[in-house]
């Protein structure tokens, strides 16, 4: 293939900031795996076997609990995996190639795999999706247990790179040190998508969603990532490069001046102050959280102590402890576990056709109810250390909520019983990220202390619209007026009850919706860390009474594209002086 | 010692993981080298990899073959799983 000179591609600006790099290329679905050569190859061994025989042990504490839950035959679909895990021709065979390839481990042992695969058929691509499905679960596990052996899978990158792939799994992101990947580009996912949240949260530059990416891209080419526009420049010509420098400069400078911003009040030119707090994935990132001036963390999403398997009381405690401490004296909205049952169980045989409406989260925990019954011990133990709301995802039927209630009491008079500290009064609320949810918020409002509304989710619900699809993504409007005035009604319906109404989805980072959630009457905000001070010096830009009348004004509209119009014109003239966020809008 | 046998797949899902799985762990038990063999593809009956990637689906035919002293045991322990439809149903 020849390099491609100064080819500009379009995505979807998915995290913001400009990154100018020579380019990794990732070819396989999920896993990160780069081929490097170790010195060390008997520690590479061991290295091996140990992972093998760590998710050897894994898989067979996953069997067991299912076991406990459904038929046994069920069960033996681990036969396959733990025999995968003795088959000499493919253990020997990595051993080997170790050895006398000096490979690292992870790049071993997935080649081989793949090798043997296509010795026997040449068509890869039917190999992974179609027979080896609970294999490639199996490769996945070595792979990120030789990662947790090794110092990291990125270890065999030298310099810092961007990263291109088809899609890249968050947990990979999450474990892409930044000093070395500066930036990611993506065939799949949207705005919205998990990868963009990540990225978002670790202040990597990211533009998703850009079809034929990687016909384009050869290994080592230099590219230009830019996130807040959600361009890709593939080998630039000097007037190119110059111009991104230069940009990237005054991005750069721009943040600084931001997270200046971090010890000012998101409060309105008339005196109305909102609570501004942050959306976080994982416990480090409660630190950037306060460097860039949360209150408190809004939501902390728990799925990723979930990944491998499912956690003791005692890990969740831990963890959920050091959160609560860390926060102090503000507070931490802690979700239960968002997960679908396949997921969850690791067992595809439970895998919906359709997910998002499928068996996940608290339909999940309904009926599998120790999963939950030992979430809320730890989260209530970890209470007696800081403030801890709980908070439920996915509520669709008040009878969900009424039989949730039922579970907390229960597990509170467990632990009175046991002597244990927490806290009493503990504040439990909901996620309105289901339509039946905001229509009825009425009447849910009598059972909760808080709403968190969950705009993501309640605008693929409303709009029936999957937001990680790029041919239906321009479908995906969160300013439409059906999802606002969804928005609107579950405002109204809290503060008639008296409960406070915040909102938790991506949302509420968006430049443009901001006048209009303030007008809304939002009580709080709670963005991805990163954007907290952007948000903040826009809200210190507005008068409440201007946004009561743009709420208003927006609401009277039908259609999405009008209010999005109507909302930049607004933001032109308000926000004159700040030039970098005009450039995003 | 060589024996061999043919066998037809019946049971209706074919050759997938848990089938695969009973053939490997069946196979192991015996000392024999024991082989699956699908139009040109020959594969180790010991492998799961192996038995997997023949990807034999119902009707097709597959031949065992086993080279060792108990290698006439092997092959029935094998064939009787095929017929037995691995207990799928």
């Amino acid at each position: 293939m020849i390099r491609k000179r100064n080819k500009i591609l379009r995505g979807i600006p998915s995290s913001p900031g400009i990154s100018l790099q020579r380019v990794i290329l990732h070819e396989g679905e999920e896993n990160l795996i780069f081929k490097y050569e170790v010195s060390d190859v008997e520690r590479e061994e061991k290295i091996f076997n140990k992972a093998v025989e760590r998710t050897k042990q894994e898989i067979i504490a996953i069997k067991k609990r299912l076991k406990a839950i459904t038929d046994p035959y069920s069960a033996k679909i681990f036969d396959a995996q733990i025999l995968f895990l003795e088959d000499k021709d493919v253990i020997l065979k990595t051993i080997n190639s170790i050895k006398r390839g000096k490979n690292n481990a992870a790049w071993a042992f997935n080649h081989i795999v793949h090798e043997v695969a296509l010795s026997l058929h040449s068509d890869q691509n039917v190999f992974f999706s179609d027979r080896l499905g609970e294999v490639d679960d199996v490769v996945s596990r070595v792979i990120r247990n030789i990662g947790g052996e090794s110092s990291g899978i990125c270890d065999g990158i030298e310099g810092e790179c961007n990263l291109a792939a088809h899609s890249i799994a968050p947990s990979n992101i999450a474990l892409c040190p930044g000093k070395k990947v500066k930036g990611i580009a993506t065939e799949m996912g949207g705005r919205t998508s998990h990868t963009s949240i990540v990225a978002k949260a670790l202040g990597m530059p990211a533009v998703t969603g850009v079809q034929d990416l990687l016909k384009n891209i050869q290994n080592n080419d230099f590219i230009i990532i830019d996130g807040s526009r959600g361009v890709v420049v593939i080998n630039p010509n000097e007037s190119t490069l110059k111009t991104y420098e230069e940009r990237a400069r005054r991005y750069r400078d721009y943040v600084k001046g931001l997270v200046s911003l971090s010890d000012i009040q998101p409060t309105t030119i008339d005196g109305h102050t909102i609570e501004l707090s942050a959306n976080i994935e994982l416990p480090l990132e409660v630190k950037s959280a306060i460097d860039f001036g949360a209150r408190g963390i809004g939501l902390f999403r728990t799925e990723f102590l979930f990944i491998d398997g499912i956690p003791s009381e005692e890990e969740q405690f831990k963890t959920y402890r050091h959160c609560a401490e860390m926060i102090k004296p503000n507070s931490v909205i802690i979700r239960t576990v968002d997960i679908a049952g396949d997921k969850l169980f690791n067992d595809a045989s439970l895998r919906d056709t359709n997910p998002f409406l499928g068996w996940r989260a608290v339909r999940v925990y309904i009926k599998e109810k120790s999963i939950l019954r030992t979430q809320l011990r730890a989260m209530l133990k970890a209470s007696a250390y800081g403030d801890i709301k709980i908070m439920f995802p996915f509520i669709s039927a008040i009878e969900e909520i009424k039989t949730l209630n039922d579970i907390l009491g229960k597990v509170k008079r467990e632990l009175k019983k046991e002597k244990i500290k927490y806290d009493e009064h503990i504040e439990v609320g909901i996620m309105v990220e289901v339509p039946s949810a905001a229509i009825l918020a009425q009447e849910f409002a009598k059972e909760v202390d808080f709403f968190s509304i969950g705009s993501n989710d309640l605008t693929q619900y409303t709009l029936a619209c999957d937001r990680g699809n790029p041919r239906v993504a321009d479908l995906f409007r969160p300013l439409h007026p059906a999802h606002l005035k969804l928005i609107k009604n579950t405002v109204d319906a809290g503060h008639s009850q008296d409960i406070w109404v915040g909102l938790c989805g991506e949302l509420g980072g968006e430049t443009l919706a901001i006048p209009l959630l303030l007008g809304l009457d939002l009580d709080e905000l709670s963005v991805c860390p990163t954007r907290i001070p952007e948000v903040k010096s826009i809200i210190r830009h507005l008068t409440l009474g201007e946004c009561h009348e743009i709420a208003s004004k927006a609401l009277s509209m039908a259609s999405a594209i009008d209010i999005e119009k109507y909302l930049t014109n607004i933001l032109k003239e308000k926000l004159k002086d700040m030039d970098e966020i005009l450039a995003e809008i | 010692m060589v024996y061999k046998e043919k066998i037809k797949v019946i049971n209706s899902l074919g050759l997938h993981a848990r089938p695969a799985s009973m053939i490997v762990q069946v196979a192991s038990k015996y000392d024999s080298e024991i082989t699956l063999k699908k139009d040109d593809v020959k594969v180790n009956a010991k492998s799961i990899m192996g038995v997997m990637l023949l990807a034999a689906e119902k009707g097709s035919e597959v031949e065992i073959e086993a080279i060792g002293d108990d290698s006439k045991e092997a092959v029935v322990a094998v064939k009787e799983l095929f017929i037995r439809k691995f207990d799928e149903e």
